[in-house]
């Protein structure tokens, strides 16, 4: 679809402000920009292509019945994956889906084997690549949506204070403590692997 | 399990919006929503303040400190006749006050206002509540028995004295081995010592020291100490 609003610098908020005037091309163009995004974002949590799509959907049409409850001096960015962010929780909750990778089998620790080493200095230097992402996982729910939010969607802590609707002070701290859960759960892992 | 897959459903969002499937909502309904939120937040506040007042004129005024001077016993009173009621109020007021503030949709970038605001409302309403309690306490001091007081007053009256009538200045006029004899007004009571609260290893009554009694529900005396303590 031709979107005279794709190409040019409109800040997303100013978009916001015409979709509440009705400009459907105004909304295609937030479209354009945010659905891969927060498809990724979601199908991270719960692994099911069709079904990260089908809530990718709901979360643009949530968006769209809601668009006046927006403050446009916000981040719309934020606002959004907050809608996205409780969708997602929403439906986890009650699909009762473990998510979560098994715990028992040691099989995802042979995807980084050979790089273990540079998988750990990268926890211990704070980048959090795909591969190291893919660990968060394993981690509890509170501090994999601020690892997530922060690696894999480049949020700023204010950011994700406002998504999860916690203090900025929480989110420092979750985030250093995630970090330190997934370097202890990956060396524990590993010794395991060495002993076997 | 990694996905970039790219996907496209603008085409598909945007046939369910035109085809009236999905319709936005109105602003007003935002509004009214927000309007409705934050002035009951407010009024919450304000009423958990009042209940707060209340409890605190009634710990004043019940000689509450008095009761905790007696020790495990005067702990069994103080509980006995504590306001459940408000605290039980308050604690649901509480609730609602925590639920209301989870709805709002706080945003990072606050303005000053916003900060200005809080200070100003807060700032009312702890002055609000002095002047309650200040009221509660003036109040109190203005009735007089038998007065008709209405519905709230005679509520208030009766939680906050529910002790202090019952605390009495007397005057040590004798004692034996078993018994202390106090004056109290025109009553002269004699009261057997293992039956009255005084924490003798604290303090020993003579005879002429002016007391004060703290009287039961029935009027039987129940413990004593010295008058200085009250005031």
């Amino acid at each position: 679809m031709d979107n005279i609003f794709q190409e040019q610098e409109i800040s997303d908020e100013a978009l916001a402000d015409l979709v509440k005037q009705q400009d459907h091309q105004a909304f295609a163009a937030l479209m354009g920009r945010y659905q891969d995004k927060i498809y990724r974002y979601i199908f991270h949590w719960i692994r099911d292509a069709d079904q990260a799509k089908d809530l990718t959907q709901d979360t643009f049409l949530l968006v769209y019945e809601n668009i006046h409850n927006f403050d446009s001096s916000l981040k719309f960015s934020a606002w959004l994956y907050r809608i996205a962010h409780n969708l997602t929780v929403n439906f986890i909750k009650r699909s009762k889906r473990i998510i979560n990778a098994d715990h028992n089998t040691l099989s995802w620790l042979d995807a980084i084997r050979g790089n273990f080493d540079d998988v750990v200095a990268k926890i211990e230097r704070q980048e959090l690549t795909d591969e190291v992402g893919e660990l968060c996982h394993f981690l509890p729910l509170k501090y994999r949506e601020v690892l997530c939010l922060f690696y894999q969607e480049n949020k700023s802590y204010e950011e994700i204070a406002d998504i999860l609707r916690t203090p900025v002070s929480t989110v420092g701290v979750r985030l250093r403590r995630g970090r330190q859960l997934l370097k202890k759960l990956l060396l524990n892992k590993y010794e395991k692997q060495q002993k076997n | 399990m990694k996905n970039n897959k790219k996907i496209d459903i603008t085409s598909e969002v945007l046939a369910k919006i035109e085809s009236g499937q999905v319709k936005m909502r109105s602003k007003w309904r935002f509004l009214a929503e927000k309007i409705g939120l934050e002035s009951g937040l407010l009024l919450a506040v304000v009423v958990f303040l009042l209940v707060l007042s209340l409890f605190l004129a009634y710990w004043q005024n019940q000689a509450t400190q008095e009761l905790l001077g007696f020790g495990m016993v005067g702990w069994r009173q103080v509980l006995r006749s504590a306001p459940y009621e408000l605290v039980a109020f308050g604690l649901v007021l509480l609730l609602f006050i925590n639920f209301l503030i989870k709805k709002f949709r706080w945003g990072y970038k606050r303005s000053w206002l916003v900060w200005i605001g809080v200070v100003v409302v807060g700032g009312t309403l702890i002055a609000g509540l002095v002047n309650h309690f200040n009221f509660l306490t003036a109040v109190n001091k203005s009735f007089s028995p038998g007065q008709n007081r209405g519905m709230w007053g005679n509520y208030y009256y009766k939680r906050i004295n529910y002790w202090q009538d019952k605390v009495r200045q007397g005057e040590v006029i004798g004692s034996s081995k078993y018994e202390w004899v106090i004056k109290v007004g025109e009553n002269v009571y004699k009261i057997p010592k293992q039956n009255l609260n005084i924490r003798p290893h604290h303090w020993s009554p003579q005879v002429g020291d002016k007391v004060k009694i703290l009287f039961l529900n029935d009027g039987t005396p129940w413990g004593m100490r010295p008058w200085w303590h009250h005031n």
